[in-house]
């Protein structure tokens, strides 16, 4: 990552060096006009104050123009230079001290280099009809204040960006470093067993806030999967020991049988709690692969109506044998893009479901209806239901709805395995009343 | 002569449950636990069956069935998965795989499996049109059944079941080999479900007086046949 430094090293030294062309140019118009600017300003006051002496002269005479002059050379600034000569070239009146060498001798503004120190003196000249010499000019002062001014703004803007271009690499790195800190604080938390924790975000889209919320969400992801890997873990931990102490005892009990038919009936009682305990896991299991949809890609062509008819018929001897009557409504024809095996499992848990809680004599009704892109596979059942405020726990692992004692058979995984094909089939599983009875609905968006 | 069955498992406990099973059963079994190893014996020496894990070390299971169905060896072959995914069972099933059991299994099932495998090497079964255990009779071309001649009266459920169970007469099928053949279920529902539908049965081919043919054994499957 060497590399990346120095190429915003070189960025930035660039950038620097443009702003100074920049400024330098700026600086150089700013000046080139201004100057331009006070020569006229200058030359065009100088100008009407010449003309008004010539006027004087005319009408006052030569007397009272060399008063006026001495006047205004008394009275007016340095910056300001009148003088006053006879046709010999003598002085009269004025700020100079002799007249001044200048070839032309009617000159609109000649430039006089001056004796008396640095600066120059511009000035319009003019010869009256009488052989007089008239001169009205500025010293420098005013150009020698712009440039001086000029001067100090290039220096106020070198400085500036002098101090930006250091100290910008400095800003931006420690911005950078401040946000990486935040995200690596985040992940060394998340290190640290604090899966709880985030990178704060601002709602900017900057891309540290897109780096920041993108792992906020991978950790939202990652809480989701590892809290639910928990509860099942701590669900099979709680609920298959109760399996396999039944297992252990009836093998004990094995052990111990003396007649060869005792033997017989525990170890028969042992394999169908090792089968029990196989079928919890294997539900598991199913369940995780649903919600973590990694099956999504094994999707294809399903025909609901034959799979409704398929369960059917598979549960039709058990629900008599319960003494329930299972009707399957004409499905309409309806296929959908979906995972075969767990919607037939699904179906067939909910069916199962409502055989095992109905009393004898009740009525189940398998139906299948589609509205809009919802596809709703109904089951309902006429037994006890469930109050509105179980409903949420029913579809939790491990749960057996039911008070103790008789509770029916079952590792009480058979309604989230359901919501887990839903989930998989980006649909709803929705349990309502049936008013007597349990109507649960596996909505299937196709 | 015994059949001659590889079982082909790199975990040794399972290796030994399988193997010391099926040679009580009176099978002669040889034990490869790689997946080179497999390939080389199974390719060398003449088998029966393969049972062959889908997890070996080396080589996996189903690149060995590849490799074997490529050099023309048709031995039939029972895949071990410890996979139970529907995606995995068609995979292993299109590599050239005759069966697909779910780890865990129990030594019942494997022992169904392959047996039926074994029955099904002369087509014999399959080919007749007319199916007979004792005397029950199955018409597979016109659909009938008769017990001691008289007309039975099956729905079309019961009718494929009772047929899958003459195919393997004498021999054990179980709950789940009923589920994927006849409803193509890949899940044991574990409940009386399949018990439901067999004692439906049983109530029209046994009937009153006469001798027993469908046999339940309790927590394995079921058999058809004149013998006790």
């Amino acid at each position: 990552m060497i590399w990346r430094g120095n190429v915003l090293v070189a960025a930035i030294a660039v950038a620097v060096l443009l702003i100074i062309s920049a400024c330098a140019g700026a600086l150089w118009l700013v000046d080139a006009s201004g100057q331009s600017l006070i020569t006229r300003l200058e030359r065009d006051s100088a100008t009407t104050e010449l003309d008004l002496y010539v006027e004087l002269r005319r009408e006052e005479g030569a007397a009272a123009l060399v008063r006026a002059i001495a006047r205004h050379a008394r009275i007016a600034g340095d910056h300001h230079i009148v003088a006053v000569a006879d046709h010999s070239g003598r002085l009269l009146a004025g700020d100079l001290n002799t007249w001044p060498p200048i070839a032309n001798a009617n000159a609109s503004w000649a430039t006089i280099p001056s004796n008396e120190g640095p600066s120059a003196i511009h000035a319009a000249v003019r010869t009256l009809p009488d052989g007089m010499r008239l001169l009205v000019g500025r010293d420098n002062s005013m150009h020698q204040a712009f440039a001086d001014a000029v001067l100090k703004v290039a220096e106020l803007a070198i400085l500036i960006v002098a101090l930006a271009s250091l100290l910008a690499p400095g800003v931006l790195i420690a911005i950078s470093v401040r946000n990486v800190r935040e995200l690596s604080r985040t992940a060394e938390l998340i290190a640290a067993g604090q899966f709880g924790a985030r990178t704060p975000t601002h709602g900017g889209s900057g891309p540290f806030e897109t780096i920041a919320r993108s792992q906020n969400a991978m950790l939202d992801r990652i809480e989701d999967l590892v809290t639910g890997l928990k509860t099942v873990t701590d669900s099979l931990a709680h609920d298959l020991r109760t399996p396999l102490a039944r297992l252990r005892s009836s093998l004990e009990r094995g052990i111990t049988a003396q007649g060869e038919a005792e033997k017989q009936a525990a170890l028969e009682t042992a394999l169908g709690e090792t089968e029990q305990t196989i079928f919890a896991f294997s539900s598991l299991i199913d369940i995780a692969r649903a919600e973590g949809g990694l099956s999504r890609d094994a999707m294809t062509k399903v025909d609901l109506a034959a799979l409704m008819r398929d369960v059917r018929e598979l549960f039709h001897p058990l629900a008599e044998e319960h003494g329930v009557e299972l009707r399957l409504q004409e499905p309409p024809e309806e296929v959908i893009l979906g995972h075969k095996p767990l919607l037939m499992q699904a179906v067939g848990n909910l069916v199962h479901n409502a055989i095992k809680y109905s009393p004898t004599g009740a009525q189940l009704s398998m139906e299948l209806t589609r509205e809009g892109d919802e596809v709703r596979i109904v089951v309902a059942d006429s037994g006890p239901g469930i109050p509105p405020d179980k409903r949420a726990q029913a579809v939790k692992r491990f749960q057996r709805l039911g008070s103790e004692g008789e509770t029916p058979e079952g590792v009480g995984l058979g309604l989230a395995i359901v919501e887990a094909c839903a989930h998989l089939h980006r649909g709803t599983l929705s349990l309502e009343d049936n008013h007597p009875g349990l109507k649960a609905a596996l909505v299937l968006h196709a | 002569m015994s059949d001659r069955i590889l079982v082909v498992e790199d975990d040794p406990a399972a290796a030994e449950f399988v193997v010391n099973g099926l040679r009580q059963e009176g099978f002669t079994v040889e034990c490869a636990t790689t997946g080179p190893d497999a390939l080389h014996l199974a390719t060398s020496e003449k088998f029966d069956a393969i049972v062959l894990d889908r997890n070996l070390p080396g080589m996996d299971g189903l690149s060995v069935l590849k490799a074997l169905r490529a050099a023309q060896n048709r031995t039939p072959v029972i895949i071990l998965s410890a996979i139970a995914h529907a995606d995995e069972r068609v995979s292993g099933l299109r590599a050239g795989a005759h069966d697909y059991l779910t780890k865990p299994f129990s030594f019942s099932e494997l022992h169904a499996r392959l047996d039926n495998l074994l029955a099904q090497r002369g087509g014999g079964a399959d080919r007749d049109t007319t199916l007979k255990c004792g005397d029950l009779e199955l018409d597979r071309l016109k659909r009938r059944v008769s017990r001691a001649g008289k007309p039975v009266d099956l729905m079309q459920r019961e009718f494929q079941i009772l047929e899958l169970l003459m195919r393997h007469k004498d021999r054990v099928v179980t709950r789940t080999m009923l589920l994927e053949q006849i409803w193509d279920y890949r899940f044991d529902p574990h409940t009386g479900l399949i018990d439901t539908h067999i004692s439906r049965l049983r109530k029209k081919i046994d009937g009153e007086g006469q001798k027993p043919l469908l046999h339940t054994l309790r927590n394995i499957g079921y058999r058809l046949s004149e013998q006790e």
